[in-house]
């Protein structure tokens, strides 16, 4: 007879079970890393060339973007298997099917990721020293900008990215275990609606930063240069981050515990 | 031991599917017989797992299939009519979702696959109706669950292909392995079937072996209406029976009949005959 304790050999079969789904995704996701990899690093050798003529930062910008919806790919591999009959009644607890969708989409999927891109950098820095795009545009960037320094604005923002991109799995894995039908369709609807929701929270609390400061007054007053004026903007929108990333984090523990609770009433 | 206790069961809208059905099912193959809207799919969903009971209970050997414990799942299988593999072969699906099932006989899919004229390297979403089900039969059948539940196996079948699976589930099954099958064409398997299960409008009428049918009741068919008939019905010229087993009359059992029998309330005594021995 089966154990019923947490199998490390059964969630080993849950990869195992989802293996074609999951080589589908990698040479996809793989795929369109390398490529968005390729776009930012055309777009900063570019504007770094240029000199920022031109529309190469906003390439570089896109190239960007697509490496972090690539990383939003991660659920997908479930509605791949549409049978729910099938997966609810797979010899596997819910806490084992929890294990793998989270090991998956947490753990697994961003270090392939992870492995693609730094792999891609490490092999790009023997022919430029733009290979590592997002240090190398930021440098462009204080450069251009006459020595601003969005250092702590980038690395705050790439925590926040982080978290963000991470709640919006979660949001996109919550619809996908809920729904019973067009689950791939609802996860990448739920997706899109969580990224304008993630802009728009954005927005909210750019606005909120710019009111509660004083930089306008400072700059009306004619007290602030432009480049302090720029500088000072860019810390207090830093200095925010924490707020959003706490809400994201929240947002983020919401989907996980509903989404353990679905796959232990529904197991999918 | 399959067991049904005080079970009920609603969907979302409040229509209750299943009303208080109790039973038991021993070892061996199991007819489940009812209409439309019986409650047929429901009763093998919650058998499998795949619902949950929401009253009563569903107790196989011991442990709750609505619990889905892993100990459990990997005893049951459900093959319902909708049933797909999400895999481009038979031998695929047995190695991505047969490794969950620790009774998988490789040798036992190959010689059911061969039987039914199939290789199982055949692609699944380009096979027609009939011989995808033929595949998955074979399959189910190896996986060697102890609970089996099949609905409409026969579905889709041609003439030749329902002999095989008549044959093929009375050399699969094994002494320990309980087998339930849906259907309404009940002359496929017929002489396979140890008990059968008769749900009407969510609630079992019905729950007995076939050897006590066979010991109560004989069924006749007459070209002249019959004084003993408990039963009757009239098919063109000929007279359908059901009478008592000590009639100077008998065949093998007519499940149709029976069916026809016990839902159309017109012979309550044919219960009472079953009760006789308090084994219904």
């Amino acid at each position: 007879m089966e154990n019923n304790n947490i199998s490390i050999h059964r969630i080993g079969l849950l990869y195992k079970f989802y293996s074609p789904a999951i080589r589908l995704l990698l040479i996809i996701s793989g795929t369109v890393l390398l490529g968005s990899y390729a776009l930012s690093l055309y777009g900063v050798v570019m504007s770094r060339h240029y000199f920022n003529e031109g529309p190469f930062f906003l390439i570089y910008s896109m190239g960007a973007g697509i490496a972090g919806w690539v990383y939003m790919a991660g659920p997908f591999i479930l509605p791949m298997v549409s049978n729910r009959a099938l997966i609810t009644t797979l010899p596997a607890s819910w806490a084992e099917k929890s294990i793998f969708i989270f090991s998956w989409i947490f753990v697994v999927y961003p270090l392939y990721l992870a492995v693609l891109w730094y792999g891609a950098v490490g092999i790009c820095s023997f022919f430029t020293d733009a290979a590592s795009v997002n240090t190398a545009m930021m440098a462009h960037m204080s450069e251009v900008t006459g020595g601003l320094d969005v250092r702590t604005m980038a690395q705050g923002s790439r925590y926040f990215n982080v978290l963000s991109n991470m709640s919006m799995v979660a949001v996109a894995t919550l619809i996908i275990v809920s729904v019973r039908r067009n689950r791939f369709i609802l996860g990448v609807v739920g997706l899109l609606v969580c990224s304008f929701a993630a802009s728009l929270v954005g927005i909210i609390v750019g606005v909120v930063v710019l009111l509660n400061s004083k930089l306008m007054e400072a700059a009306v007053a004619g007290a602030a240069t432009p480049e302090a004026f720029a500088q000072n903007l860019l810390d207090e929108i830093a200095g925010a981050f924490p707020y959003v990333g706490i809400f994201s984090g929240l947002v983020l523990i919401v989907c996980i515990v509903l989404t353990v609770h679905k796959i232990r009433i529904r197991q999918c | 031991m399959l067991t049904f206790q005080n079970l009920s069961y609603s969907y979302r809208s409040g229509y209750p599917v299943l009303k208080n059905v109790n039973a038991a099912v021993s070892p061996g193959i199991c007819l489940l017989l009812g209409e439309n809207g019986a409650g047929k799919t429901t009763l093998l969903g919650l058998s499998s797992g795949l619902l949950r009971t929401a009253s009563g209970f569903v107790e196989f050997d011991g442990e709750y299939p609505g619990d889905r414990l892993p100990s459990t799942m990997s005893d049951i299988f459900y093959l319902s009519d909708s049933w797909q593999s999400p895999f481009k072969d038979i031998y695929t699906t047995a190695r991505f979702h047969g490794a969950f099932y620790p009774n998988l006989d490789l040798d036992m899919l190959a010689s059911n696959l061969e039987a039914f004229g199939l290789t199982g390297r055949e692609k699944l979403k380009s096979l027609s109706l009939g011989m995808r089900r033929k595949t998955y039969i074979a399959y189910a059948l190896a996986l060697k669950p102890r609970l089996l539940s099949l609905d409409e196996p026969a579905n889709g079948l041609d003439i030749d292909s329902k002999k095989e699976l008549r044959r093929m589930v009375s050399r699969c099954i094994g002494d320990d392995q309980t087998v339930i099958i849906s259907t309404h064409t009940v002359a496929d398997l017929e002489v396979l079937y140890d008990t059968i299960m008769l749900l009407h409008k969510g609630e079992l009428l019905l729950s007995v072996s076939t050897a006590l049918v066979s010991e109560k009741l004989g069924f006749v068919t007459s070209s002249m209406p019959i004084q003993e008939a408990l039963y009757m019905e009239t098919e063109g010229a000929s007279f359908n029976a059901i009478v008592r087993a000590e009639s100077p009359y008998g065949s093998a059992i007519d499940f149709e009949l029976l069916y026809s029998a016990i839902v159309s309330g017109k012979a309550p005594e044919i219960i009472e005959i079953l009760k006789e021995d308090g084994k219904q």
